[in-house]
């Protein structure tokens, strides 16, 4: 059991790819699926994620460290001289400086935020996704989602006719 | 992985359940998982649970007209004088709006009566809006409902229905929670005063083509020893204050006891059976004031109530933390109590009309509105900060009405929620954007 300065639970995290990663117990709490673990005490030394690479991992785990609440120690300084609206507004600007990756990378983190629940990379990763969804035709969003139209022209259109509203 | 359609189905729908409501249908056609995805029952539990949105309502008479219709001017008919109404919804946060909000729909009437347009309130993603008409001739004075227009905005969906009764009001409604299809609810009984309403009979009908009315029995017994004043009495708000909340299946409304106790009227929509009643917290000494108190829903799916204090000068938040069958006075918690003084240049002399609203996830966290004659001021509860935003649509002219309400969209299909009562709508764009839609 790795304990490291006063009080600060460390808590060792495991890609299936073999690295290992050493974060604050809170820092790791910030995953909803992680903090269940926890609480059933079925996490006892280290934590294997499966289907999450370290690349990803490692990138999970910064977004956590930055979004962890700051009323712990580390972040009680800060918090005492910052206002709470110029911290969101710091965290606003260093998400969207988090979520500039290529596609690929953007979906693997969509999957691992659901994963593990953390609900708020869920709402970062998705945005993307879902605003080119909303603005986009049918054709535009099947080549972005790559996704081939598998309807013969008649199904199509009635589903086209139940819906009409939505293609108005 | 370079697609989203490599992504699990249960990650597939935490993206899909995050689309504004038009684009889930559209996502429909994109392909046959989609579909299949989109059309499960456990999508729309999941899109239920999605934080609602607040938006305004304006009831606005635009006065009469003579029918332009050309078949029957080449026929040689005189024309008829019709009135006309305009309801425009509109989200309230200038983020959330985009096309195809604002939306206008117009009502057309042969009643040379001057018709009074109200919104009775959005359940389940649909507006309900009351058109009534005042009776000159009788003596004393009578207020009669004509009909109800219910409206999606979503799916532009719309349905007339007639009132069940002479009196008595529709005091809420909701969609089945297995079948989708609308049910409005209906009470009646005496009417008190201005604001208050002793209902003996409740209806609920569910709405289609022949739509029956249903009578619902209300319990009673759970009356305390203190109640003996008035034991069988309840009350409610008779105005567009009786606002009704909907959460984990049940609809909720505040009522008082007979001596004047806070409670809060609950009734069952799978069920259907029965409305009971829940104990609800103890504001302060006295009867409770039905016009200073509000009911809303937070996040995480709690019941709460706001409670303006009679000095106007401050707001307590009591939220219920266990949602149970029995529901004792001691499972209401007082949150907080928020302060008025920093929110507006203190006018607590007059006495201004306050409607409440909550909202949850708009922005950075929760927010409560607060609903004055002219302005609307926001409190967010995360940050404890006031904004006032002074976007009360329209112009406010006489006849008009106004109201702010917690929409939280729906993408049932038209004859799911109404049945052969759907009503055709013709649809017009205006030059400045506005999707307007006509109904006869």
């Amino acid at each position: 059991m790795a304990t490291r300065e006063a009080g600060k639970k460390m808590i060792m995290l495991k890609s299936p790819d073999g690295m290992e990663f050493e974060v604050e117990e809170a820092v790791a709490m910030e995953s909803q699926t992680i903090r269940k673990m926890i609480e059933d005490d079925c996490a006892d030394t280290a934590i294997l994620i499966p289907n999450i690479n370290s690349k990803i991992l490692s990138r999970v785990i910064e977004y956590c460290n930055k979004h962890v609440p700051t009323t712990g120690a580390t972040g009680a300084a800060a918090s005492d001289t910052v206002a709470p609206a110029a911290l969101a507004e710091d965290l606003k600007i260093w998400d969207a400086e988090f979520i500039k990756v290529n596609r690929a990378t953007r979906f693997d983190l969509i999957q691992a935020a659901s994963y593990l629940n953390i609900k708020g990379l869920l709402d970062l990763t998705s945005q993307t996704t879902i605003d080119t969804i909303s603005d986009n035709s049918l054709e535009e969003i099947r080549s972005f989602l790559s996704t081939k139209n598998d309807y013969l022209p008649e199904e199509e259109q009635t589903i086209r006719r139940e819906n009409q509203w939505a293609f108005q | 992985m370079h697609a989203l359609s490599d992504l699990s189905d249960d990650v597939l729908m935490e993206i899909v359940v995050r689309l504004p409501a038009h684009s889930i249908a559209r996502c429909r056609a994109v392909c046959r998982a989609w579909r299949s995805a989109i059309s499960h029952a456990s999508f729309d539990t999941a899109l239920a649970r999605r934080p609602a949105a607040v938006a305004t309502v304006t009831a606005d008479r635009l006065g009469f007209e003579f029918r332009t219709d050309y078949t029957y001017a080449l026929e040689g008919t005189t024309p008829t004088l019709v009135s006309r109404t305009r309801v425009v919804f509109d989200f309230f946060l200038r983020w959330r709006r985009r096309p195809p909000c604002p939306q206008e729909v117009r009502l057309i009437s042969d009643s040379l009566s001057s018709i009074v347009t109200t919104v009775r309130g959005s359940w389940d993603g649909v507006l309900c809006i009351e058109r009534g008409v005042w009776k000159w001739k009788t003596r004393p004075l009578r207020y009669h409902v004509e009909q109800y227009l219910l409206w999606n905005p979503v799916t532009k969906a719309c349905a007339t229905v007639s009132p069940p009764a002479d009196r008595g009001k529709i005091i809420g409604g909701y969609a089945h929670p297995t079948t989708g299809a609308f049910h409005l609810v209906h009470g009646s009984g005496e009417v008190v005063n201005d604001h208050l309403m002793a209902p003996t009979t409740f209806l609920i009908g569910r709405v289609g083509d022949d739509m029956a009315w249903r009578e619902i029995p209300l319990e009673l017994e759970e009356a305390s020893p203190t109640d003996d004043a008035q034991p069988s009495k309840i009350f409610i708000s008779s105005n567009r204050n009786a606002r009704c909340v909907g959460l984990r299946g049940n609809l909720h409304w505040l009522a008082l006891s007979g001596s004047g106790t806070l409670r809060i009227l609950a009734f069952d929509t799978s069920s259907q059976d029965r409305f009971r009643q829940i104990e609800a917290p103890e504001l302060g000494r006295g009867p409770a004031d039905l016009t200073k108190v509000r009911l809303g829903a937070r996040s995480g799916g709690k019941l709460c109530i706001f409670s303006v204090a009679p000095s106007m000068s401050s707001m307590d938040v009591w939220v219920l933390d266990g949602y149970c069958a029995t529901v004792r006075r001691s499972s209401w918690r007082r949150k907080e109590r928020i302060s008025f003084v920093s929110c507006w240049t203190f006018n607590a002399a007059t006495e201004v009309e306050v409607e409440v609203e909550v909202v949850e996830g708009v922005g950075e966290g929760e927010e409560i509105f607060l609903h004055f004659e002219t302005w609307i001021d926001v409190y967010n509860i995360q940050c404890k900060t006031w904004r006032r935003d002074m976007e009360v649509p329209g112009l406010i002219t006489l006849g008009s009405h106004e109201s702010l309400v917690m929409h939280r969209e729906s993408a049932l299909q038209h004859e799911v929620s109404f049945g052969d009562a759907s009503r055709a709508v013709s649809r017009t764009v205006d030059s400045d954007g506005t999707h307007r839609y006509n109904v006869a």
